[in-house]
């Protein structure tokens, strides 16, 4: 009897509202919930501040930031031979890879350098390979060459020892 | 026993508000409230009613909300985001999977996903906006919201090419959505159902009218042709300006008729309840806070000295609608500043966005609390506040030259969804719930079979096959097989359940949902510009093949290939080329040119005619 339905349910709109105010219990987890939120949100953002990579803006709400607006020509060349002096050449980027990735690179961003630096390095005879940036400010200060370097024998990889932004 | 003397007392409740109200007095002592909406349906089972808390912590997230905030914001946003999927975003999938070559966000995504491809990118965009769409259009669920938050994130997250920092902002919101209150129309309007028949038709027609400018909007904003530029005037207007006064013009005339209050003559039923019931939306405060940490972290980024010195903006600001600000500064100097040198100008410029940020950051955090605000001054000042971030985004999109999608339009409807007043939000949404409740009613009964939920489930299932196929780009035949026949699955899941209403509601918004997103890449330039871009690179790579291939379906693909250019900013493009050239003709500054890749295409033709030639 008690499983019975009372009426079958009206047509235009069957359903509890939703958003009563969490009971006790509920609202000591969600008070948890909301705290874990808030506090990632405050500090992922944080963290680019505390960092040492300033061209990597992701997740740190720096929407059309100064450093965003550097425009940095980039170039690449890799050395081909075991010997010595090896033959140098230039690397025709946006034959290599989508031209996306070009700006990327220039961007000076580090995982998309050393990532195509590895990937080059795979070229059968590839023993070094070269990514260099040279970027000017909003202000038109042209700023220091930052150079990324990989040994494709021993996969040590040489970068800038930090990222320059501001003219010195 | 007291739960069924509760219940049978609240029954009896209903009975008066659908009676005819004389005065404003007796409209508010019968006012539906909350528990007026559980009377009236099968509530669920609970043990009465929590108060709404209304101080510290607890009352800033758990506190009353107007339920039309988090509903209207739900529906509207994942709307955008539907159409933002299948026309923004689409015509990016060309670049992934380029010669293998990928970086996603996180070190730990590479090793686990193989290298993304097109087919992989746009399916998911696809599905996304297909996710999006159905629950825009149903009763959103958790799992159909979390499905919809991680097709979208794992959308930019598989790669780097995609580093738009507001497509992460858009992941948190959604995120933030998964857990609003599942609400109906029907609920933020219980006033509506009982609103006399004879005030519908004013309402009806005006809800239809404004539902139909939102849609002409909402395409034109991403340069899609709609009716009106096909059909209507459009065909004969020498600039587009006149076909968005055309769009607003529906809007404001569709919300007029929908919307105006309505004087309550005697023996009258108010449209609007007069003390709608409030809910406890503490995701809806939760986005609200997202955004003012945005804002936040937004204005800080701008302290660097390139900021505050203006660099940055000045070379942000080289439109024509910043230039022509610059020059009257300049010239004959602004009211209040006077005449200033450029360096002066855009300095204040740059302090001006960081205030505009400072003072949206703190209107959010107040926002999220203006339904339980009683103070005057207070509710005028975020009022007032409104204008930094509407004057902002919209000055981001005219003012800046910025490559960021829709990015201002998602923020311009946060924006008034939490800074407006609910009753403005209630009179401005009331209209689609009637339009919507006409519309679907005779549906809703023609479809009121047991099984039929799951037959429209299984429509679904080939609509999404040959919807798939249509659309022609590299993993839309998955996507749109694979979505229909979760639509068929769920839908038998929900029917089997006893949810019908919802395996209907899912069903029949997934139909619509396809054949809207065949129609909209069909109609917008999505495909070509997809398979341009693609063209493009394989023609750099020296791929000619590829690229020849590319190029025949971007010029398949093509819409409007007539395009009038002034300088190098192209204006506006046309279908038809006679009619093209009498635009251009119009003004000496005009060129007509073609945007489509026919030149290319035979160009590609010939050097693989070279190549093969002995």
């Amino acid at each position: 009897m008690a499983n019975e339905p009372e009426s079958p349910p009206p047509d235009p709109a069957p359903y509890a509202m939703d958003g009563e105010p969490p009971r006790a219990a509920r609202k000591r987890r969600l008070r948890r919930f909301l705290g874990a939120v808030l506090a990632i949100q405050m500090l992922i953002p944080l963290t680019y501040y505390l960092r040492d990579d300033p061209y990597d803006e992701r997740f740190a709400w720096r929407m059309f930031s100064a450093v965003r607006l550097h425009r940095c020509q980039t170039s690449a060349a890799e050395t081909v031979g075991g010997d010595e002096r090896g033959d140098e050449r230039e690397i025709p980027l946006t034959s290599v890879i989508h031209r996306a990735w070009v700006n990327h690179l220039a961007r000076n961003r580090a995982a998309v350098v050393r990532a195509f630096l590895r990937h080059r390095c795979e070229g059968e005879g590839v023993t070094e390979v070269q990514v260099s940036n040279v970027c000017v400010t909003p202000d038109g200060t042209t700023l220091e060459p930052q150079v990324y370097t990989r040994d494709c024998e021993s996969g040590e990889t040489s970068e800038p020892d930090a990222l320059i932004v501001e003219a010195r | 026993m007291s739960k069924k003397k509760r219940r049978t007392k609240s029954k009896k409740r209903p009975a008066k508000t659908e009676a005819p109200k004389t005065t404003k007095s007796k409209a508010k002592a019968t006012a539906p409230e909350l528990g007026d909406v559980k009377a009236v349906r099968p509530a669920r089972p609970t043990s009465g009613h929590v108060p709404f808390p209304r101080s510290g912590l607890d009352g800033f997230f758990f506190g009353a909300v107007d339920p039309v905030r988090p509903w209207l914001l739900q529906r509207l946003f994942l709307l955008v985001l539907a159409f933002d999927c299948w026309l923004d975003l689409v015509p990016h999938g060309g670049r992934y999977g380029f010669n293998d070559f990928n970086v996603s966000h996180f070190a730990i995504l590479d090793a686990l996903q193989p290298t993304p491809t097109s087919g992989v990118y746009v399916g998911c965009m696809l599905l996304a906006g297909l996710a999006a769409f159905v629950m825009a259009l149903s009763r959103p669920t958790r799992v159909g919201m979390a499905a919809t938050c991680v097709l979208y994130t794992y959308g930019w997250l598989m790669s780097m090419l995609d580093s738009y920092q507001h497509h992460y902002l858009v992941s948190w919101l959604l995120f933030a959505m998964i857990f609003f209150p599942r609400l109906t129309g029907d609920e933020v309007f219980p006033a509506a159902v009982t609103a006399p028949k004879r005030r519908r038709p004013a309402v009806l027609v005006g809800g239809l009218l404004f539902a139909y400018g939102l849609y002409e909007v909402t395409l034109g904003v991403c340069e899609a042709p709609t009716p009106i530029e096909l059909l209507g005037p459009g065909a004969a207007i020498e600039t587009p300006s006149w076909m968005w006064l055309a769009r607003f013009g529906l809007l404001v005339l569709g919300g007029l008729m929908a919307f105006l209050p309505v004087g309550e003559g005697p023996g009258e039923t108010p449209v609007l309840a007069p003390d709608p019931p409030k809910t406890s939306a503490w995701a809806y405060v939760l986005l609200g806070v997202t955004c003012a940490i945005v804002y936040f972290y937004t204005a800080v980024s701008k302290l660097s000295p390139d900021w505050r010195e203006g660099h940055a903006l000045s070379r942000l600001g080289r439109t024509d609608a910043l230039g022509g600000l610059l020059e009257t500064a300049t010239s004959e100097g602004l009211p209040i500043f006077g005449v200033m040198t450029a360096d002066e100008f855009w300095e204040w410029m740059a302090w001006g966005a960081i205030a505009v940020q400072v003072v949206t950051c703190a209107g959010y955090l107040v926002a999220c609390r203006v339904d339980t605000i009683e103070r005057r001054w207070l509710k005028l000042g975020l009022l007032g506040a409104l204008v930094a971030p509407i004057s902002f985004h919209i000055g981001a999109e005219l003012g800046l030259s910025l490559d960021i999608g829709w990015f201002s339009y998602y923020m311009i409807l946060v924006a008034l969804i939490y800074f407006l007043p609910a009753t403005m939000l209630r009179r401005a949404s009331e209209g689609f719930v009637v339009a919507r409740r006409a519309l679907t009613g005779g549906f809703d009964r023609v479809a009121s079979a047991p099984l039929a939920p799951f037959g429209i489930g299984l429509v679904a299932a080939f609509v999404g096959l040959f919807v798939g196929a249509k659309v022609d780009l590299p993993g839309s035949h998955l996507a749109g097989a694979a979505f229909g026949a979760s639509v068929a699955a769920a839908a038998a899941w929900a029917t089997r359940r006893g949810r019908g209403r919802e395996a209907r509601a899912w069903s029949t918004s997934a139909v619509f949902g396809l054949l809207l997103m065949w129609v909209s890449i069909a109609n917008s330039d999505a495909r070509f510009d997809f398979y341009r871009f693609v063209g493009g690179e394989y023609r750099r790579h020296d791929e000619p093949q590829l690229a020849y291939d590319a190029y025949v379906k971007a010029n398949r693909y093509v819409v409007s290939p007539w395009c009038i250019y002034q300088g190098r900013s192209m204006l506006t493009c046309y279908r038809d080329e006679a009619y093209a050239q009498q635009v251009a003709e119009r003004d000496p500054s005009y060129e007509l040119r073609r945007r489509d890749r026919q030149r290319q295409q035979e160009e590609m033709e010939r050097r693989l005619e070279r190549n093969a030639a002995p």
